[in-house]
């Protein structure tokens, strides 16, 4: 499958605001590190899941996807359908925004109070210039709402924000996604607002829609079970670094790198052996202002050797497409 | 919020009722009353007509040229209101879009906006308008203008800080993951939330102009041919009317423009209350 998107080498590194009496003094500029050399590749109807912590810099990639970034604080080259989305000038395609749409973690607070939900899913449909004609924009718009189940979306559109229930506001962020038919989604934690008991119905049409309109997802989430679940691929981030990437099922059954096994660790099982010794991580998430140096993991890795604090490892890819940033890597998983 | 819930709420505020009753006692007396009763500055009375105090024919008196002061005073309150409402509208312009365009766009636009807007608030305002009213003659459009390129420093700071608090909700970046533009941004989503602040501000500012007129007529900035109530009290100061004791030469005008900002005020409290919710009576 050829790729939709393409990331190469992406960095998103913001500047902090120095004081007065530092720019006096000529102290050197401090970065956040907040997404460190990433490259990942999502094919048509892939979905791809990024798994980590908070603060591994997940969204900020997912941003930068997103070109929602100042374009100074992002380096690298995104590729989307054999394309750089910026221009020789460095400016936005403007087909691309069209192609993607993002879905976001708190449908409390990404839909407008003070608009109808007519008026929410329309704005996509005006800024784009979509059609001018009453009646077709109207019929786009319930076209929308009904696939994204809320049917009959006559009856929605005079409704506002506070007068749905989380799940439908949910379904009304993603019809308002979709009514521009893109061919990439990305979900920055599109289900963690919500009960559980809304989750897999959004899940479900998420999957149903990739099914009917082959729609590729980004699917950012804190959760590595619920990547299982859905995912082709997962990408397991830490500290703004790609840890291990591979076929989902090949990431979560035989995990190579010390934080992907970590993260499994403590995810719930239905059997837990009695006399099993759970690797628990310890400590907290490093800042990304002074980043460890070598592996950015080593202050936490319970396989931490003195190479691992002074030299960074290599990104290791098997012939199977699975990658393991690590300086011991065990290669016999795959025999 | 509904506009009806609204209309509800404000009624139901027994300041905002008060306020609202007072205000739209002097819009009808602006509307109607030089209808009824003509006034005309240059018409002076007779001899004997001079310093009357209140009768019959004479309603509120007579002043020191002989003119009726009644009369005075309901032309006066379409000067001053009409003063007062224009030139909180363009501080209110001036105000919400430096306000708005400092909030959102942030960064050197901000800081050279907001150095500005530090620059008119700590500007002792009554000199400065003295000045440029001088500057510009005493006319009633250099009068609002004066009035409202002076005061619209506040307003430009409540709407930044409101503007700065809305522009990092959740649906702007969606608008702008869509590909929205800053004018649909600023037009769609900031504007119409930060619309309820400017309103309640816009009454507390009127307040201000409205006095802020009266001062500027007093002390003898305002147009002669069209007197508002604080040219009354101009002239009654100038004539002595004070050490002559003739308090209905400047206790109405007073009175007038007290009560008129007094409405004002308490619209602007009432409104204050409906649209932060903290500070409503439950």
């Amino acid at each position: 499958m050829k790729p939709l998107l393409k990331l190469e080498h992406i960095e998103v590194k913001f500047p902090i605001k120095r004081s007065l009496l530092e720019v006096i003094r000529n102290t050197p500029q401090k970065l956040v590190h907040a997404v460190n050399n990433i490259s990942l590749e999502v094919a048509e109807g892939e979905i791809l899941a990024i798994v980590g912590e908070s603060g591994s810099g997940k969204t900020t990639l997912g941003k930068a996807v997103n070109a929602l970034h100042d374009s100074d604080v992002v380096k690298g080259q995104i590729t989307f359908n054999g394309q750089s989305i910026f221009d020789s000038k460095g400016k936005l395609l403007p087909e691309y925004r069209k192609d993607i749409s993002m879905i976001f973690q708190d449908p409390y607070q990404s839909l407008n109070p003070k608009h109808t939900i007519e008026k929410i899913i329309a704005e996509p449909l005006m800024i784009h210039k979509v059609t001018k004609d009453k009646v077709e924009m109207r019929n786009l718009i319930i076209e929308a709402l009904n696939h994204a189940g809320l049917s009959p979306g006559e009856s929605f559109l005079n409704r506002y924000p506070h007068e749905l229930s989380g799940g439908q506001r949910q379904r009304v962020v993603i019809a308002s996604a979709l009514v521009l038919n893109p061919k990439l989604i990305i979900a920055d934690e599109p289900v963690s607002m919500l009960d559980v008991s809304v989750r897999s119905d959004i899940l479900r049409l998420m999957m149903k829609l990739r099914e009917e309109k082959k729609i590729s997802y980004l699917f950012i989430t804190h959760d590595i079970s619920l990547a299982w679940a859905i995912s082709d691929h997962i990408a397991v981030m830490y500290l703004g670094t790609m840890m291990e990437y591979g076929k989902a099922d090949e990431v979560i059954e035989k995990p190579l790198n010390p934080y992907t096994q970590a993260l499994i660790n403590v995810m719930p099982k239905m059997h837990v052996r009695r006399n099993e010794k759970r690797v628990l991580l310890k400590g907290e998430t490093p800042n990304p202002i002074d980043m460890p140096s070598g592996c950015s993991f080593h202050p936490r890795c319970p396989k931490a050797q003195s190479i691992c604090k002074n030299v960074k490892p290599m990104p290791d890819w098997d012939k199977h497409g699975h990658m393991n940033y690590c300086h011991f890597n065990e290669e016999a998983s795959h025999e | 919020m509904k506009k009806n819930s609204f209309i509800k709420l404000f009624i139901k505020n027994k300041m905002g009722r008060i306020g609202m009753i007072i205000f739209m006692i002097f819009v009808m007396v602006a509307l109607v009353g030089p209808v009824i009763v003509q006034y005309d500055p240059q018409d002076f009375g007779e001899k004997e007509d001079v310093l009357q105090p209140p009768s019959l024919t004479h309603f509120l008196g007579t002043d020191d040229l002989g003119r009726d002061v009644f009369k005075a005073i309901v032309a006066g309150s379409r000067v001053s209101l009409i003063v007062g409402i224009m030139a909180t509208l363009i501080s209110m312009v001036i105000g919400t879009s430096l306000g708005i365009t400092s909030g959102y766009f942030g960064g050197r636009i901000d800081d050279f906006l907001m150095r500005l807007t530090d620059i008119f608030l700590v500007l002792p305002w009554l000199p400065l308008m003295l000045v440029l009213a001088a500057l510009l003659g005493a006319s009633i459009w250099n009068i609002i203008l004066v009035i409202g390129v002076t005061g619209w420093a506040g307003t430009a700071r409540i709407v930044r800080a409101q503007t700065l608090t809305e522009k990092e909700r959740q649906y702007i970046e969606r608008a702008k993951s869509i590909g929205a533009s800053h004018f649909h941004i600023i037009k769609h989503h900031i504007f119409p939330n930060v619309f309820p602040l400017i309103f309640a501000n816009t009454i507390l500012v009127t307040a201000v102009s409205i006095l802020s007129e009266t001062t500027l007529s007093f002390l003898g900035m305002g147009d002669v041919s069209k007197p508002s109530w604080g040219t009354t009290l101009h002239f009654a100061f100038e004539s002595g009317a004070l050490s002559n004791k003739a308090y209905w030469y400047f206790v109405p005008p007073g009175l007038c423009v007290l009560l008129l900002v007094l409405s004002f005020t308490l619209m602007g409290f009432a409104l204050d209350e409906i649209v932060n919710p903290k500070l409503r009576e439950r």
